[in-house]
């Protein structure tokens, strides 16, 4: 009975469209034609790709594109690598690789990935945020944009982390949006969900998270009910599958690390639960995450009028999607109502946020980038149940959203991307004819990238126990790959003056003595030798 | 199967689960460290049966002696004798419960599941709460189940034996003089108040004043820590993680549901009319006033809410029988799956994941290498701090002799504890844990 409901909701939606573009059309006014959203979505797309220029890379990006590189060079098993907890070599690692392909080892591989990761994302947010079919409606495309157009650098900074396997998950909730809700959903469809499943919990764990268990929750609690909407038939082979497919993921993930003789580090075999006193500094650091990534910089001056509005802007968009998270779940868990996208989006955002909050994968502010989803599900939640309500949506109060949102947040576009400190060093390290050398993790690939790979900076860390004297200085094992420190001969070490992981001049002058030359350019000290320093890093 | 052959097996199986509970406990116990309360219950025991003092030198719960004289005796005054009995009172707690279920006609294997689930397999830190103060935490528990005898002879309102419709009906109330010669109203009354005398007898106490402005984070603590549920920097991917989500869920519900009963009972009190659930509503009862106790800053610090919580689980396993017997018409999946069936699998799951890390021998304890130093170099008389000597004699089993006397010319060593400050007389000290042996 509530599927015919179902069913005839999603017939009064098209008749709802058809009938206003009836009556539009014979003003003369034609609002929802496909050339109008087409056009603001493609200059929106550009638009990204514009803010992106102003995002610098830094060495983990800088890293996805030597990878990148590395399999357009025929290692297509990554073999020799050593990764982090996570391989992305099915989420991100594409995305690079075409980006690489286009571009080369440069800068500008990383803006083309980044940039095209955010627009399929946004686009698929789009497509999710209303459950009519068809890509129309000005009204809907600019209401959507209220929400997530216009991203602030922080956000984008944050998103391009995992970025690939939140399109993932929106490809997810596509494919179960229409496992549940067609007549009779073909093989394929089943078949494509459990892989697209096994694909991405192989790349990046994350979408057991946002994906696999909120599917597995509102599996389970349609089942229990008494009058279920969706058919428990259909929800059970959903968790069932998105079950297995996790399964088949880790296996995959499991064959790549041997066929390609990988190390990985582990991840989460090392988290823990949060210490429960720190909760207060928690509950602080996690509030300044969600209000970051919902466009409200939490950084800058806060006397700031601009920053005011924005923080309150952000607030009330917060609000507005946890009110309609919590009658979402409420209307399905007491009376079985709703729309499945609607209620596992808001099961995916309860359960990211707790984990967040409760252990210490959320622990620094650049933790941000696990949350960063979190505006797009706002605005699937908020567009899902105003459609809901409203059935139609007017163009003026859209337009307003619109332009809100344009007014506080649109950043002006730039032509040419931003130069960073590595830029910088890369052409003056080339320029004096060092182009194997050793810096600590934030100064080597992204220097490698920035220099076009004609310069060859690997990450290095010092082992320094504490109160006593340096022991040994060895390659960084994470992010890399062990042959860098064994082909060519290294002459040079890079100093910024931080001393992060103690790679300091001061660790450097106790293990190899005097360098012959010192040059200096911006904040960097460059410590140049006259011998091949590969036998005094210590290669694991 | 006629009805008689299943009580029977009912019985064997409650026989069957308690030796097993009784050595699963025992595992446990052996990982809880012993304080010095207990530690001197154990030296005060061993005094009494060595003749060097008479019964009225017990210091402590009354009800306890008997336990500690059995395991001295047994042991010696050594911290075995501590863990025979904490194990000991804990199985006689969970036997009493099951003992409350039968008196309620709530006993069968659903409840049994339910009961053991929560209270059934505790941990190190747990026991450690119930060694305490075990008197008050059996008080606490048998209190709510003679006050709801006492009410329902007063009111003459009784439950039916458990029957497929609602399990509980009404009858006219008796008249004042035959409620007056109901001896079962005098009987459950006397118990109600013997037991609420034991209760405040055995009340422990700090002996210095504590205020703490974080009251309601410590008793959210306290709270987590008698339910096992104390995932504060434990790895996430472990087999206990399991238990912290179910242990978690149980102790919302237990608030949400004792809150919602209690103030239940406070609206329909008002129009003079009784809950027809009392059982479940007096422990609703009890278990609010014991959390609004400890949100008060007085109640002492996170240890001290610990034992006045440690009765919780045993009092939540109540609340949600009671409750559940309410609840038997309830059906999920289209009608498909009880109420019954969803409890006994969520119940079963909580029991499977509920099992702490089983240990075969006592692992040692920072006494017990301060001992195991001392010995060593054949010490056998020193100085240690009053707070220190009862956990370092029972260690010692009663071997090295500690004064408090920091003058006493025939002082070998001196243990003191680290407190940040510099104890060195000379350069032999040796610090393990937070003692520091100094040697003379």
């Amino acid at each position: 009975m509530k599927e015919k409901n179902n069913t005839s909701q999603n017939q009064a939606f098209h008749d709802a469209d058809s009938h206003s573009t009836t009556k539009i059309q014979s003003r003369g006014i034609d609002h929802f034609t496909l050339f109008i959203p087409i056009l603001i979505i493609l200059l929106h797309s550009v638009y990204i790709f514009l803010t992106f220029l102003r995002v610098p890379l830094n060495s983990d990006h800088a890293n996805q594109v030597l990878q990148a590189a590395d399999i357009l060079n025929g290692n297509v098993f990554l073999k020799g690598w050593n990764l982090t907890g996570v391989s992305f070599y099915l989420s991100e690692i594409p995305f690079y690789v075409l980006g690489t392909a286009a571009a080369g080892v440069d800068t500008y591989a990383y803006l083309i990935a980044a940039s095209l990761m955010v627009i399929c994302l946004s686009i698929l947010g789009y497509r999710l945020s209303f459950r009519s079919i068809r890509i129309s409606g000005t009204a809907k495309v600019m209401l959507y944009l209220s929400f997530t157009g216009f991203p602030t650098l922080i956000w984008l900074g944050y998103l391009r982390g995992h970025c690939a396997i939140f399109i993932y998950f929106f490809l997810l909730l596509l494919i179960s949006e229409n496992l549940i809700n067609k007549e009779k959903p073909s093989v394929h469809l089943w078949i494509l969900f459990g892989l697209m499943t096994a694909c991405g919990c192989m790349s990046d764990m994350q979408l057991l998270i946002i994906a696999i268990l909120p599917i597995t929750f509102f599996s389970i609690f349609n089942l229990l009910q008494n009058h279920p909407q969706f058919s428990p038939q259909r929800t059970a082979w959903l968790a069932g599958i998105a079950g297995c497919g996790t399964g088949l993921g880790i296996i995959m993930d499991s064959l790549l690390m041997k066929l390609g003789n990988i190390n990985k580090n582990s991840f989460l075999n090392t988290r823990k639960f949060v210490n429960m006193d720190a909760l207060g500094e928690k509950a602080i650091l996690f509030a300044k995450g969600i209000l970051n990534v919902s466009r409200a910089d939490t950084g800058t001056a806060k006397g700031n009028i601009q920053n005011i509005i924005t923080v309150c802007a952000a607030v009330l968009i917060i609000t507005t999607a946890l009110y309609f998270l919590i009658l979402t779940l409420f209307r399905f868990l007491r009376k079985g109502e709703g729309d499945s996208v609607s209620v596992i989006v808001s099961f995916s955002i309860l359960i990211m946020c707790i984990i967040c909050f409760f252990t210490d994968i959320y622990t620094a502010e650049d933790s941000a980038r696990y949350i960063s989803y979190l505006p797009f599900a706002a605005a699937i939640l908020i567009c899902r149940n105003m459609e809901q309500t409203c059935q139609k949506f007017r163009l003026p109060p859209c337009i307003i959203g619109f332009g809100t949102a344009l007014l506080l947040f649109f950043i002006p576009p730039v032509f040419e991307r931003v130069q960073t400190p590595q830029d910088r060093l890369a052409g003056f390290l080339f320029q004096n004819g060092l182009t194997d050398g050793y810096a600590d993790f934030w100064n080597a690939s992204h220097t490698t990238v920035a220099s076009k790979g004609k310069v060859r900076v690997r990450a290095i860390r010092g082992q320094v126990p504490e109160l006593g004297k340096p022991d040994y200085l060895e390659m960084q094992n994470w992010f890399c790959k062990t042959e860098w420190y064994q082909d060519n001969s290294h002459n040079f070490i890079v100093f910024n003056g931080s001393g992060y992981l103690h790679v300091s001049e001061d660790v450097a002058v106790a293990l190899l003595g005097e360098p012959e030359q010192i040059l200096e350019t911006d904040e960097y000290r460059i410590y140049v030798f006259n011998r091949d320093l590969n036998g005094e890093i210590v290669i694991r | 199967m006629g009805k008689g052959v299943s009580k029977y097996i009912i019985y064997l199986s409650v026989i069957f689960i308690i030796m097993i509970i009784g050595i699963y406990v025992s595992t446990q116990a052996l990982q809880v460290e012993l304080d010095r309360v207990s530690a001197e219950k154990v030296l005060n025991a061993s005094e009494i049966l060595k003749g060097e003092k008479d019964f009225s030198s017990w210091r402590f719960q009354f009800l306890e002696l008997p336990f500690y004289l059995f395991f001295v005796k047994l042991f010696g005054p050594s911290t075995f004798a501590a863990i025979g009995t904490v194990v000991s009172l804990f199985l006689i707690l969970y036997a009493a419960g099951i003992l409350i279920l039968r008196l309620r006609n709530l006993l069968n294997f659903s409840n049994l599941l339910i009961w053991t689930a929560l209270c059934g397999t505790p941990d190190p830190a747990w026991l450690q709460a119930i060694q305490a103060a075990p008197i008050l935490i059996l008080s606490v528990l048998l209190i709510p189940y003679f006050l709801t005898s006492f009410v329902e002879e007063l009111s003459g309102k009784y439950p039916l034996k458990q029957s497929a419709a609602s399990p509980y009906s009404s009858i006219t109330p008796s008249p004042r003089r035959q409620i007056l010669k109901n001896c079962r109203v005098w009987k459950s009354g006397i118990l109600t108040l013997f037991f609420l005398f034991t209760a405040i007898l055995s009340f422990p106490h700090s002996e210095t004043a504590s205020y703490h402005q974080n009251a309601l984070h410590e008793m959210i603590r306290a709270l987590q820590r008698v339910f096992r549920a104390d995932f504060s920097q434990q790895p996430i991917l472990s087999y206990s993680t399991g238990r912290y989500f179910f242990m978690t869920l149980i102790l919302l519900t237990m608030i949400l549901a004792a809150v919602r009963a209690a103030g239940k009972n406070w609206s329909v009190k008002k129009k003079g009319k009784i809950q027809h659930n009392t059982f479940g509503t007096i422990y609703a009862f009890f278990i609010s006033l014991t959390i609004l106790f400890c949100c008060l800053p007085f109640s002492g610090d996170r240890s001290l809410k610990s034992i006045y919580c440690a009765w919780l689980p045993f009092g939540t396993a109540m609340l949600l029988i009671s409750g559940k017997e309410d609840m038997q018409n309830l059906r999920f999946a289209q009608g498909r799956l009880s109420y019954s069936a969803l409890a006994n699998i969520f119940f079963t799951l909580t029991l499977l994941f509920g099992i702490s890390p089983i240990v075969l021998s006592r692992p040692a304890s920072a006494a017990d290498r301060v001992v195991l130093c001392l010995n060593e170099k054949g010490f056998r008389h020193g100085f240690c701090e009053k707070e220190n000597t009862a956990v370092l004699t029972v260690a010692a089993k009663g071997q090295i002799d500690f004064s408090t006397d920091r003058n006493d010319p025939d002082n070998e060593f001196f243990v003191l504890s680290d407190d940040g400050e510099q104890c060195r007389l000379n350069d032999k000290t040796i610090t393990i844990d937070n003692y520091i042996i100094v040697q003379k």
